[in-house]
Parts: structure tokens; sequence; C-alpha cells
């Protein structure tokens, strides 16, 4: 079973995606802040991480950082809100971000993302 | 409430104050002599008597150490006095009469302090009878003898009897009780909530899977189908009833309304929809919170409650600014309203805020807006919202229109239209800006000066220079003279180059340097 990691502190959109990622058979493991996502990078060996921008002590960008320092090869979904600076979105992508999901979402529409780069 | 208690405490200290200054202070050889017997005080009477006279016959005591006939301790000035007068009588010697204060000889300035300060704090009572010539204390001293002696150590009696302790004593209590009362209300607030918190998270979390299962497992068509009855029973039975509950779902369904787009938003307003959420939202138009009120506009404007369109609109001219503001965006979001008459007929003047909100509801709706109903609006903050609005949304096709009623409209108005004029480069009826150059209002001038040098022709040059050379405000001066150097530079050059006023020399060297002119 591959092991997703959602980093996200609204725990509503967070609920709601580990339920219709659960459903395709991942493991999804979630936390809420950046710390304790960096924390999780390191110890659940995620498959894919998807992470908001704005989250809370590190944001992110931080955390693709982060991530792929740590594992370069891990894909990473950014989900954010439509009104992102680009800047944010450019930065995001040249740190190695393998997608950019804007929020407005459709849940079906992030499963469809993540199982193509999982299976990459 | 600090204030009113330091204004009556002063005044009791002034009062104590000034019925400490009026008292009087009797003489204590009157006091003595009116057979008065003072606590602490006594006296003993000393005389050198003459050679062979036995002064015991007197009663009085030989002292070898002094040489003198000395009495005993006597407690009252009478009996020593008249010990005095009987020897003086009989032996022509005068003798002399000691005070003693508990046992230690006192001078009389100190048996007058002790008196004094007996009588002060009422700690005796003067016999009335030979006193009552004395128009000053003689009334205080039968009052006196009308009631009974109250000694110092009964405390308590001696403080009730006083009606400033009694004052001071009931605002110590009524403030002690306030704030008992104040830490007993903060407390049952406190618990009350954080017990609501705790029952909004329990909520929350009881929520998630009915809703996740409901948009993920059911089909738009399959929820569609369900009645009320079997949509309720997702959710469990007890709390759906309740009106936290409620509020929860509906928050929740909001969030999820605006994070998640296609099939999910429609699925989610059913859901709102066939749980009587709807109901739940509009009933709180009829609370007398505004808070209450503002929550249930939002949740209508969120979930596009059309129906609710005439409660809502009871709220666009509400005193309540959040209430008013939140009641005009929700209409200008659901209801059907093309020309903008609720934003017309707004009685309040329009914050930098709302218009901020207004203008992005009517900058994204689907719907075409006609702003001529603005423009003619009797509040002015609504007509220069519907200036700005032509130069935001680009509405060039209104232009003309500002110029028909440029001549009427006030400065702020005339500022704006100037700014949307030169926005689109739209020189038509610069004759009635040219009038306004005169005009007392700064801003005015200088916006009427910076649409001339953009869209002016060769008469704006002229009168530009007029302007620079009339004027005697430094900005405007400025303003004109770069005007005239971007309508033409040569023109600019002949008019100043030899100019003889410092002014003009300065600003034109300032004008003319590359790194200083935008300065």
């Amino acid at each position: 079973m591959k092991n997703v990691l959602l980093i996200e502190d609204d725990k509503l959109i967070s609920s709601l995606v580990r339920f219709r990622l659960n459903k395709d058979g991942y493991n999804v493991t979630t936390v809420d802040d950046g710390q304790k996502g960096m924390d999780a990078i390191d110890s659940s060996s995620p498959d894919l991480i998807i992470t908001d921008v704005m989250i809370p002590f590190k944001n992110g960008i931080e955390i693709i950082n982060y991530s792929k320092k740590v594992n370069p090869n891990v894909p990473i979904i950014v989900l954010s809100s439509l009104g992102e600076e680009e800047s944010t979105v450019m930065e995001a992508f040249n740190l190695g971000a393998s997608d950019f999901v804007p929020k407005p979402f459709n849940p079906n529409e992030l499963a469809i993302r993540v199982q193509r780069l999982i299976n990459n | 409430m600090a204030g009113l208690i330091s204004c009556l405490s002063l005044l009791l200290f002034f009062t104590a104050n000034a019925q400490e200054s009026d008292f009087v202070s009797i003489p204590f050889t009157e006091v003595l002599e009116e057979g008065n017997e003072i606590p602490g005080l006594s006296f003993i009477y000393n005389a050198e008597l003459p050679r062979g006279i036995d002064g015991t016959a007197y009663g009085l005591v030989f002292k070898r150490s002094d040489g003198v006939w000395a009495s005993d301790t006597l407690g009252f000035y009478n009996e020593v006095k008249a010990l005095q007068d009987t020897i003086f009588n009989k032996l022509q010697v005068k003798g002399e009469i000691k005070k003693l204060l508990f046992e230690d000889e006192i001078s009389d300035e100190g048996v007058q302090e002790y008196l004094d300060n007996l009588i002060r704090n009422e700690l005796i009572v003067l016999n009335a009878s030979g006193s009552a010539d004395n128009a000053d204390v003689g009334e205080l001293i039968i009052l006196g003898n009308k009631v009974p002696f109250k000694p110092y150590y009964k405390l308590k009696i001696q403080i009730l009897s006083d009606i400033r302790m009694l004052f001071l004593i009931g605002f110590l209590v009524f403030f002690v009780f306030a704030a008992i009362l104040l830490v007993v209300a903060i407390f049952i607030i406190k618990t009350q909530k954080k017990n609501r918190d705790i029952l909004v998270k329990r909520f929350t979390s009881l929520s998630y899977e009915p809703l996740n299962n409901l948009l993920f497992e059911k089909s738009l068509d399959e929820i569609k189908q369900m009645d009320q009855r079997e949509l309720t029973n997702t959710f469990p039975k007890k709390l759906i009833q309740k009106s936290l509950f409620k509020d929860v779902l509906i928050q929740e369904i909001i969030s999820l309304n605006k994070n998640m787009k296609g099939d999910f938003k429609v699925k989610l307003k059913l859901i709102y929809r066939k749980l009587d959420l709807d109901k739940h939202t509009i009933q709180k138009l009829s609370s007398k919170r505004w808070d209450i009120v503002t929550t249930g506009i939002v949740e209508i404007n969120e979930m596009d409650i059309l129906e609710a369109e005439p409660l809502v609109s009871k709220f666009i001219n509400h005193k309540n600014f959040y209430l008013r503001s939140n009641a005009v965006a929700t209409l200008l979001n659901i209801s059907d309203d093309a020309d903008l008459k609720v934003l017309a007929n707004q009685e309040y003047p329009l914050s930098k805020w709302q218009q901020m909100i207004y203008y992005r509801i009517i900058r994204y709706s689907k719907d075409k807006r006609n702003i001529a109903y603005l423009l003619e609006s009797k509040n002015e903050s609504v007509r220069v919202f519907g200036i700005k609005l032509i130069r935001y949304l680009g509405l060039v096709d209104q232009l003309e229109f500002l110029v028909g009623v440029y001549p009427d409209a006030s400065d702020t108005e005339k500022i704006e239209i100037i700014q949307c004029f030169d926005m689109f480069g739209f020189g038509i009826g610069l004759e009635q800006i040219y009038a306004d150059l005169k005009s007392e209002n700064k801003q005015l001038v200088l916006a009427a000066i910076k649409l001339i040098q953009n869209v002016g022709d060769k008469f704006s040059l002229t009168t530009l220079i007029e302007l620079s050379r009339i004027s005697e405000d430094f900005d405007i001066t400025k303003a004109a003279m770069k005007g005239v150097m971007i309508l033409d530079k040569t023109v600019f050059d002949e008019v100043y180059q030899d100019s003889q006023k410092e002014l003009e020399i300065k600003i034109s060297k300032h004008l003319k340097d590359p790194v200083l002119n935008h300065v």
C-alpha cells in the first residue's frame, strides 16, 4: 500500500482528501502544520506528499525544499488558494513541485493526479 | 466608577476635616471647676507653712526632701482648690496646685491639650451645669448629656453611629458584592464558552464522516432521490435536531463549498437544502442579536438562498455597519438587480472597505450591470463609487454622460471624473475643467492640471502658463510648469528660460534635471 503524506491545516479538507484517497487504497497520513510535516517526511517515508502553501510554523515552500533534500524522488503536489502569488507558485515549481492544484478543487481530479504521479 | 469612589472619598475626607476644624477648645480651668473628673488627671497641693504650724490638721503630710507640706493625690480639682482656699483664708499661704497626668507632673498647656483630645474624640462627657452660658459649647454639652456615655472600646457601635462610616462600609460591601458577582459571571461565561467549544469540536468531527460518505459514496442523482428522512438518518439522529449541530454543519458545508468545485458544490447545496438548513439560516434573520443576523446573511450569500432576498433587503440601510455591508453584498450576489438599485438607494456613505467588497462582487458577476442609477443616486459616496466603476470596469460609453454631470458635480466627484477622463485620455469638455483651475480645492486643481497636461492642446498651454504665473501655491505652480513642459518643451524653454522669478528658475531647473524630475 502506497503512503501519502497530507500537510493541510484545514481539518475538513484534510479529512475529505484522506477519505477520497483511502477509497483508492492509499494509506494517508495527515498533519496540520509544517513542522509536523517535516517530522512525518522523516518518519513515514511517504511515496507522495500533498502540501498546502499557507500552513503554520513552516510553509509549503520550506516543505518542498526539505523533502527534495531528504528524498528528491518523492513527488509533491501543492494545494493552494487561487489567489496565491504567482511568484510563490513559480518558486514551488522551481524547487521541484510536481503539480499544483488550486483551491477550490475537485477531490476526484486530485485523486487522478495522485494516481498518475505515484504510478510514474 | 473609580472616579465616583475617589470623589466620595475626598468628600468624606473634607467633611471630616471641616468638622475637625469646627472644634472649639474649652479652657481646662472651666472644665475642672465645673467638678468634672478627668480620667488620668489628678492633683496635689503643695505649700510651705509658717514654722510651728502643723499641716496634718489640714490633711497635709510634710515632705522632708522638698521641705514642703503636700496633700494626698486628689481626683477632683474642686477638692484641691477648696483646700488651697481654706489654708489661704486661715494662714495667708497661697501654696501651689500641681497637675499630674498618670502620676507624672504636667504643665497647664499639657492639661489643656490632653483635655482637648479627650473632648475631640468624645472620650468624656462633661457636666452641663454652669457651662450653659457658653454659647459655643453649651448646646453640645447638653446634647452630650442626653447621649449615654459610650466608651471607646465599643468600637463597633461607635462606627455604626457615624453616618460617614456607614456610607463607607456600604460602598465597600457594594463593591465586594459586585466583584464577587463579576467573578461568578466570568466563571459562568467561560465555562459556557468552554463547553460550547468542546461541543463544536465534537460535532465537527461527527459531521465529517456523514458528509464524506454523501459526497463520495453517493452520486448527485442518488442524493436528489433521497428524501429528507433518509438524508437525516445519515447524521446522528439526536444531534441533527440541535441548533448548535446545525450551525456546525452549515459552517462545514460552507467551508467545503468554498474549497470544492464541480459536482461537489451542487451536492453540498442539495444536502444543505434537503436537511432544511436553509430554514435554520433564515430563522437567524429574526434574531435580535446583530451578529447572529449577520451570520444568517453571510450563509444566505454563500449558499445562494434566493428566496431570502426580501428578508435581506430589510437590512440594506441598517444602522449597523457590518449588517448593512453584508446585506448589500448578499443582494448584489443573489438578486437579479441589474441596475444596482440596492447600492443606489444606500443612505449611509460607502466606506473604502465597502467599495472594495462591492467592486469585487460586481467585477466577477456573470450578469451585466447598469451603473446609470448609481450616478443619479442622492448619496454622494455612491455617485463617486459609480464613477470609479466606470474607470475600473472600462465603461467608456459612460464618459459622455460624465461630461454632462461634471458642472453640477461636487469636488470629490469632479476629481473622480477627471481621473476617469485621464485614464481613458478623454479630452472632450475640457473648457469646464479649465474653469476649475481657479478652484480653491487644491486636489481638484492638481487633478485638472494632470488631465490637461495629458490631453490638452495649444489653448491648454496658455492656460497652464497663466496659472503658473498667478498661483501662489508651490505645488500648483510646479504642476502647471510640469504640464507646460510635457505639452511642449520648446514653449516651456521660451517662457521660463529668462524668468526673473526665483521660484520659476528653481522649478525649471528641477524639472529639467533627469534625476530629480520625477521627485
